[in-house]
């Protein structure tokens, strides 16, 4: 008996059924089905049937090459993201670099926004606003672009004033928007999206001395870290003039 | 003889124990067939049926005149620290006793109390999901002794006392409630409640709800309609109802069991009004189109004299910004001589998202006020009045 004659009288008979087992699953528990192209290709494989592009003409490389791409955008972006050091060196609209408009606070946040985000959505910011009217220079609200006349004017009501505007070259990080950069002494602690949800800054919690809500509390995990610097817990304790 | 007898006597007991087992259990029959039947007509009362509307009649400018005039009163800019400012204003109440307005405000989710001169005297609730916050603020209505403010976002409705501003209870809804009033120990609550087919929950000292008031068809055979213009008004007065819906042209005047006594259409001049096959209409139309479709009643007051006060809104989304406009429209119908004093236009700024209220013949504008970076919120005052009139009909309701 053959390889070949091996597979199609015993694999491939066996696979079917397996396969068929899998379907049956999968649509009885009215789940997404199961079925997939490299599964059909490797069973096309194993009984002896070669696997063929459902379009002849597409040219394989056609295929890979979206493949290939988003795979190194996918490591170009996680190099970036793992130094973050860049957020600092964008250029501001008055031609500074961000980090020079960080004022001479130990801990410092800077919440970076879109002018077209949801400025209500994600519990934070009025608190946040509510402890740079006290600690100027602790909080830095910063806008990715300037807002357009009517965004300006749904922003006024709201008293959401930004500190400093990025110029035009930071546009790929209004994709990101809302986020939040965490400084100790002028050095990034951690950098957080934004969540939609239930989110309590537990930061400013303890800056308020509501300590327990931000000690017992784990859902925003860039600050819980932060929380236990040094230079938090002086803000927390108060010890920070 | 006496055997006969008694046989026939005994004959005549079975047949007449057998023929009263039979009535009876006809009786019992009948009985079980009304209960049900009570059961199925108790049914019928908690889903009302849906009520017929009329089309709206629309005639012109020159007919109906310049509407009610508005008569500029006073002009009251509430004050705003940086930690007690208004965001985003979500509704508008006034107290009837002493004029102390009353602002929910959807961007902190609280309600600010303010005195005539617009001091802030009070803040009810918090943001949050716990007994007095809110997730999501909705409408505000008060009475003397309490604040009602809806959770949209966990259907509820909160009562708070005005003398501390504590909590007193908490009401689940099941709905958005568009508008409320307290009468006779009933807490009568304008929710428009596709399940139960009713405009009018009326939550009694039992605490036990009773769905009245039907809603109009295009509620019922409408999801756009029912899905965008979700809000359902209440009037109260001694054992009169008047209920109104958001995007329905006739008003509906009811007793307090739920029966409608009469309907009143409003016709339109130069508000927008309801197109005349809104249902058809608004299956053809995209979402921003379908929004800026209809004149949209924002308020309904219950003015002198018996009087009832409407206020339509003509709303836009622009497409280029996603921001929305609003055209505001008064009118004044007098249901006891089924006549309206109709759209005098309401000076508002058309990107001011104003709120409106009334207390008695005084109409209350609430707006936000930009300038450059800052923002100022006014009350203005108006008195209503309709001496010089040009009274319209009200349309008779469908048959």
């Amino acid at each position: 008996m053959s390889p070949r004659d091996l597979r199609t009288r015993f694999v491939a008979p066996r696979l079917r059924q397996l396969w068929r087992g899998i379907d049956r699953a999968a649509s009885a528990q009215g789940a997404l089905r199961m079925r997939s192209w490299l599964v059909e290709r490797l069973a096309a494989r194993v009984a002896g049937r070669r696997w063929r592009c459902p379009r002849r003409t597409v040219p394989r490389a056609l295929l890979l090459a979206p493949i290939v791409a988003v795979g190194a955008a996918a490591c170009s972006m996680s190099d970036r993201r793992q130094n973050n050091d860049y957020l600092l060196n964008l250029r501001i609209s008055d031609g500074r670099l961000l980090r020079q408009a960080v004022g001479g606070e130990s801990a410092t946040t800077i919440l970076v926004y879109d002018p077209a985000d949801c400025f209500a959505c994600y519990g934070a910011l009025e608190s946040f606003l509510g402890w740079r009217r006290n600690r100027a220079g602790a909080v830095l609200l910063v806008f990715t672009r300037l807002p357009t006349p009517d965004e300006a004017r749904a922003l006024a009501p709201l008293r959401i004033v930004p500190d400093v505007v990025l110029d035009s070259t930071a546009m790929e990080l209004r994709r990101r928007t809302p986020f939040g950069i965490w400084l100790r002494n002028d050095s990034i602690v951690t950098v957080d999206q934004f969540r939609e949800g239930d989110i309590r800054p537990p930061l400013l919690d303890s800056a308020m001395a509501h300590k327990h809500a931000a000690l017992s509390s784990n859902r925003w995990m860039g600050v819980r870290r932060l929380l236990h610097t040094p230079a938090v817990q002086n803000v927390v304790n108060g010890t920070t003039s | 003889m006496m055997v006969i007898r008694s046989r026939a006597s005994a004959a005549s007991t079975q047949s007449l124990s057998m023929q009263s087992l039979r009535t009876l259990t006809s009786l019992g029959a009948c009985v079980l067939l009304t209960v049900g039947c009570r059961d199925r007509a108790s049914a019928r009362q908690e889903a009302p049926a849906a009520a017929a509307s009329a089309s709206e009649r629309r005639i012109s400018s020159s007919e109906a005149g310049s509407g009610p005039r508005l008569v500029a009163v006073d002009s009251i800019r509430l004050s705003e620290p940086d930690t007690l400012f208004l965001g985003r204003p979500r509704d508008l109440a006034v107290d009837g006793l002493e004029g102390h307005l009353f602002v929910s405000d959807s961007y902190d989710d609280r309600v600010v109390e303010y005195d005539r001169n617009g001091t802030p005297l009070r803040v009810y609730g918090t943001r949050g999901g716990g007994p007095g916050e809110f997730s999501e603020i909705g409408g505000v209505f008060v009475d003397d002794s309490s604040v009602y403010a809806e959770d949209v976002g966990q259907r509820r409705l909160h009562v708070f006392r005005r003398a501390d501003g504590s909590l007193e209870r908490t009401v689940l809804t099941d709905g958005a409630v568009g508008s409320g009033a307290v009468a006779g120990g009933t807490l009568w609550l304008g929710v428009m409640d596709r399940a139960h087919g009713s405009a009018v929950t009326a939550l009694g000292p039992d605490g036990v709800p009773r769905y009245i008031a039907p809603l109009p068809v295009e509620y019922t055979t409408s999801e756009p309609i029912a899905g965008i213009f979700t809000s359902s008004h209440v009037l109260v007065a001694g054992d009169t109802l008047v209920v109104a819906l958001m995007a329905a042209p006739t008003i509906f005047v009811l007793d307090t069991s739920g029966t409608v006594r009469t309907s009143l259409t409003v016709p339109a001049a130069r508000r927008r009004g309801v197109p005349r096959d809104t249902v058809a209409a608004m299956a053809r139309m995209k979402f921003p189109e379908m929004f800026g479709a209809v004149s949209a009643l924002f308020r309904m007051g219950l003015l002198e004299q018996g009087r009832i006060g409407l206020v339509h809104y003509d709303q836009s989304i622009s497409e280029r910004t996603g921001s929305i406009t609003a055209k505001i429209f008064l009118s004044v119908v007098d249901p006891a001589r089924r006549r309206a004093c109709i759209d005098a236009p309401v000076p508002a700024s058309p990107d001011a998202q104003p709120q409106v209220a009334f207390r008695g013949d005084t109409l209350f504008l609430l707006e936000q006020i930009v300038d450059g970076t800052n923002s100022t919120s006014v009350v203005r005052t108006f008195a209503v009045e309709t001496d010089s009139c040009r009274w319209v009909e009200v349309d008779p309701p469908a048959r």
